[in-house]
């Protein structure tokens, strides 16, 4: 276990700890707080993954680590307006939307309205402060504070996030808008956002994520989002990251699924310089059902690691991955699917693919599609290729008269298309459809 | 069922067929591990200056590192200090023709079923058979000579040719390598030597036998297979070990180059004692493997059968240096009862128009744990690079385990990788249409075994595959049910 964590400058956050403490007048006694500087503890044990670490061996932070990231500030009112957001929302969808600045829940901002009673959708920390028998049963009991650098971290300074809790049969029909936007400032700034979800009995509903940044600059978003899925239930998310070019961003999120629930994800990566996606399910019972979707899109320097992990933990369970990325320039790529099927968990059915596509010489993907299988019945298959655009296609739309870049465009789009079309509201997905096409513009005809 | 069950059982309890130990006077160096002990061997082997010099800097090194333990497998802890390293039939006489090896020798071949003068006549296949440490025959090495070819033991090459072992020895697989690697370089007793020359197409298989007989000896064989501008050769290993109870190491390297368009196609089949039915006693099979395509148009091939070994640890690679060149890589590897194997290759493209394939065929059944761990990663000069690789896992029983870790570098954009694995069982329908046409469950299973393995064992030259069927039949006995 040597050398595969790295001490870093853990100190710095430490110093950073003592400040926040003085801010949170008050609730230094609380539940929640003896949780805060038990993970610190955890961190400052750690300290950050290195290359040696297995899950880390393709993704160096250490220009993540040499930024001294101060502590977001809450939101002071009128510091954005209304047409600030007006560009990440989506046109023609009716949601609720929930806008945080910095990590901090904007209440001027954020559309609450006509929530269906005893629906909670709230900020977390508002709940955590009047309500937090609804909280502790579930909170941070998933995402393990003890072994991974960044939940640790994250954990430390949770302030703020949103806390969603859906009855037993209750179905919402209109999606959830979380909005997370950074505004950079002079000094390097770093925000903690933290979701909890709790799908109850037969309920369903779907949330969108989107983090982006108000102008360019550099930050640091370290969030975690743990979900539940009660038996029967249904819980869809789509995140979309757009961030600054210059930002950090770490991520991760950890589905329970009880029996014959349905988790589906959707992971739309096209920003940020350094990103990292940590998305794990577990089956807790039966007959649960699992889809992972991403698309990456990388151009620039920037550097984009995946990592999926479900667990098979019971049998009679099926699970579904598909990832697409496309990489440019000097970006970099990194995709690790794990599954795991436990000893018993017969009748398993779990599906992983793998492509991507490299644009230019200077482009690399490292992948490490992994199954580890204790079962015998089961079915499991993973794939992965690496690739060019087909040349055929590419002759065929030439040969009809289309301009090579926009032939070129063209396959591309396809390409991606296979898993953004899987997103079922239209606004949202052209708003994808349309953010990417903005960014393959930046394509270099060939 | 009952009925059935019984039998199963019955086969189950067959011991291993090869475990029986030869009688012969040995000649050994004490136990432990230090400068004096290779000096030892060193001056045993009559070697000259730069070889002992080598084993020391290897012996330097190995002091300073750690023993790896990233493998999925689990071990109790070696004693390096409590391992024989030297130890060679008491023979000092130089060996003519095969009458003047001890006939007891000779009878232990015959029972493994390769008699050496009946292959000799039969077969064509020259045998460079290795008992324990020391080469003790070697056969139709006359008839290779007229052409030019050196085939011998190590030890023989380095006091025949040492220009040809100092120009290539560790340029492969360097003294600092890894753990095992350095462990052998420091201590290695003999192996086989190949040096095919410039345009000759070896006309014959070369073969070697290899068996690890008196007790807490450990194997460290070294090969070195030099094939020369437009050469070809074809080279089979085979391997046994006796039954002991204490767990016995096996250590080697194994490098192959080849140069401007020349083949090389190396053939194993490893059936060491794998430990009994509880998982007691087997050979650690911890094993450096490296060929490297040097040459435009050179291709290295890979071909191995794993049935045995307590633990498997080996990952033979090829580096794909010449424009060109290919590499392939096709194993079949099966786990019983408490056997655990980690196993798999490694492809580096660094030439253009490189090409590699690798198909890996794992086997899990009783309490065993199998794993393939690959690495094919394309550098940024090697365009036009092409992988294709297929990891497919079949599961006998709840209790065993499945796993793939191919890791997947690329860094240009013309290169195309594919990779492709898939997990599965043996379906129940499938039996029963077998068990209808007559065939017991037994059969059936080998059957279907086989046809799942074919695509590896057509790889393998003609009396391998025979002993490659035969031997995946006695390794799966017992795990149906």
């Amino acid at each position: 276990m040597k050398n595969i964590f790295n001490k870093g400058n853990t100190d710095w956050y430490t110093d950073a700890f003592k400040a926040f403490e003085d801010r949170l007048n008050g609730q230094t006694s609380s539940e929640i707080h003896k949780l805060r500087k038990k993970s610190l503890r955890s961190f400052q044990e750690l300290g950050y993954p290195t290359t040696k670490h297995e899950e880390w061996r393709y993704t160096n932070i250490s220009s993540l680590i040499d930024n001294n990231f101060e502590i977001s500030e809450p939101y002071l009112s009128g510091e954005l307006s209304q047409k600030d957001i007006e560009k990440f929302q989506f046109h023609g969808l009716e949601s609720r939307c929930l806008v945080f600045v910095n990590g901090h829940f904007a209440s001027e901002l954020s559309n609450t309205k006509d929530i269906t009673e005893n629906v909670e959708i709230l900020s977390l920390q508002k709940t955590i402060d009047q309500n937090p028998d609804l909280v502790s049963p579930h909170f941070a009991k998933y995402a393990s504070i003890n072994d991974q650098s960044f939940i640790s971290l994250n954990t430390a300074f949770l302030q703020d996030g949103t806390f969603i809790n859906i009855p037993e049969s209750v179905r919402l029909e209109k999606p959830v808008h979380l909005l997370y936007i950074s505004v950079p400032d002079v000094r390097p700034k770093a925000s903690f956002p933290r979701n909890l979800i709790i799908a109850g009995r037969s309920s369903e509903m779907t949330f969108i994520e989107t983090f982006a940044a108000h102008k360019e600059g550099i930050y640091f978003t370290d969030t975690v989002s743990e979900i539940v899925l009660h038996e029967n239930s249904k819980v869809e998310r789509i995140k979309i990251q757009i961030e600054s070019d210059q930002a950090y961003h770490i991520a991760a999120l950890q589905a329970i699924q009880e029996r014959d629930s349905r988790f589906i994800d959707h992971n739309i990566t096209l920003g940020g310089a350094l990103t990292r996606n940590d998305i794990n399910s577990e089956f807790r019972a039966e007959n649960g059902f699992c889809e992972l979707y991403g698309m990456y899109s990388g151009n620039q320097k920037q550097h984009i690691d995946n990592h999926t992990t479900i667990d098979h933990a019971k049998p009679h369970c099926e699970s579904n991955e598909l990832y697409k990325g496309i990489l440019d320039e000097k970006a970099e790529g990194v995709f690790n699917g794990k599954i795991f099927v436990r000893p018993d968990a017969q009748k398993t059915n779990a599906i992983q693919s793998n492509n991507c596509i490299l644009l230019s010489d200077q482009a690399t993907i490292d992948t490490k599609p992994q199954l580890e299988i204790f079962a015998d019945d089961v079915k499991c298959t993973h794939g992965a290729t690496i690739g060019q655009l087909n040349e055929d296609a590419y002759f065929y739309m030439r040969a009809r008269g289309i301009e090579k870049s926009n032939a070129r465009k063209l396959l591309i789009f396809a390409f991606a298309s296979e898993v953004v079309e899987k997103i079922k509201f239209d606004p949202v997905r052209e708003k994808v459809l349309e953010w990417f096409a903005e960014k393959l513009h930046a394509l270099k005809p060939e | 069922m009952s009925d059935e069950k019984k039998h199963i059982e019955k086969l189950a309890n067959q011991e291993y067929k090869y475990g029986f130990v030869t009688d012969i006077e040995v000649d050994a160096v004490p136990k432990g591990l230090n400068e004096d002990i290779i000096r030892l061997i060193s001056e045993k082997k009559n070697e000259q200056e730069f070889m002992l010099e080598w084993r020391l800097k290897a012996f330097r090194q190995w002091q300073k590192m750690e023993e790896p333990h990233w493998p999925n497998v689990e071990y109790p802890p070696v004693d390096y200090q409590n391992i024989v390293y030297y130890s060679a039939p008491k023979q000092q006489k130089k060996l003519e023709s095969l009458d003047e090896v001890d006939p007891e020798l000779l009878r232990t071949y015959e029972k493994l079923g390769i008699p050496l003068d009946e292959q000799k006549m039969l077969t064509g296949v020259a045998v460079d058979a290795v008992f324990d440490s020391v080469s003790v025959a070697t056969t139709f090495k006359d008839k290779l000579a007229e052409l030019g070819i050196i085939f011998s033991s190590f030890s023989e090459a380095l006091q025949n040719h040492p220009e040809l072992v100092k120009k290539y020895l560790g340029t492969v697989v360097p003294y600092t390598d890894n753990f095992f690697a350095s462990l052998n370089s420091a201590v290695f007793s003999d192996g086989s030597f190949v040096y095919i020359p410039k345009g000759v197409r070896c006309p014959m298989e070369l073969s070697t036998y290899f068996r690890i007989n008196a007790a807490d000896t450990g194997q460290f064989e070294r090969t070195l297979i030099v094939a020369d501008e437009g050469s070809y050769v074809s080279y089979l290993e085979g391997c046994t070990a006796p039954m002991r109870d204490e767990n016995q190491l096996h250590a080697a390297v194994v490098e192959l180059i080849a140069l401007d368009n020349a083949e090389i196609k190396y053939s194993t089949v490893q059936n060491w004692y794998p430990g009994d039915k509880e998982g007691k006693g087997g050979i650690f099979n911890f094993v450096t493997k490296r060929g490297a395509c040097r040459g435009f148009n050179s291709k290295i091939s890979w071909t191995q059968v794993e049935t045995g070994s307590a633990i498997t640890w080996k990952y033979p690679s090829v580096l794909l240096q010449g424009d060109n060149s290919v590499g392939e890589f096709y194993s079949v590897a099966l786990t019983n009862n408490f056997q655990q194997a980690d196993t798999g290759t490694k492809m580096i493209h660094l030439g253009k128009n490189t090409r590699s394939t690798i198909v890996s065929k794992g086997i899990s059944a009783g309490k065993s744990q199998n794993s393939y761990r690959g690495l094919v990663k394309i550098a940024k000069k090697a365009t036009n690079a092409r992988n294709y690789s297929q990891c497919d896992s079949l599961l006998l029983g709840d209790k065993c385990g499945a796993h793939t870790f191919p890791y997947i570098e690329v860094n240009n954009t013309s290169s195309k990788v594919e990779h492709e694995a898939t997990t599965s069982k043996i379906e129940e329908d499938q039996i029963f249409y077998c068990n209808q046409r007559g065939l017991s469950t037994e059969d059936a299973v080998n059957m279907i075994v086989n046809g799942y393995c074919k695509e590896v064992f057509r790889e393998l030259p003609m009396e391998f595959a025979v002993e490659a069927q035969n031997l995946l039949a006695i390794s799966l006995e017992g795990s149906v049910g």
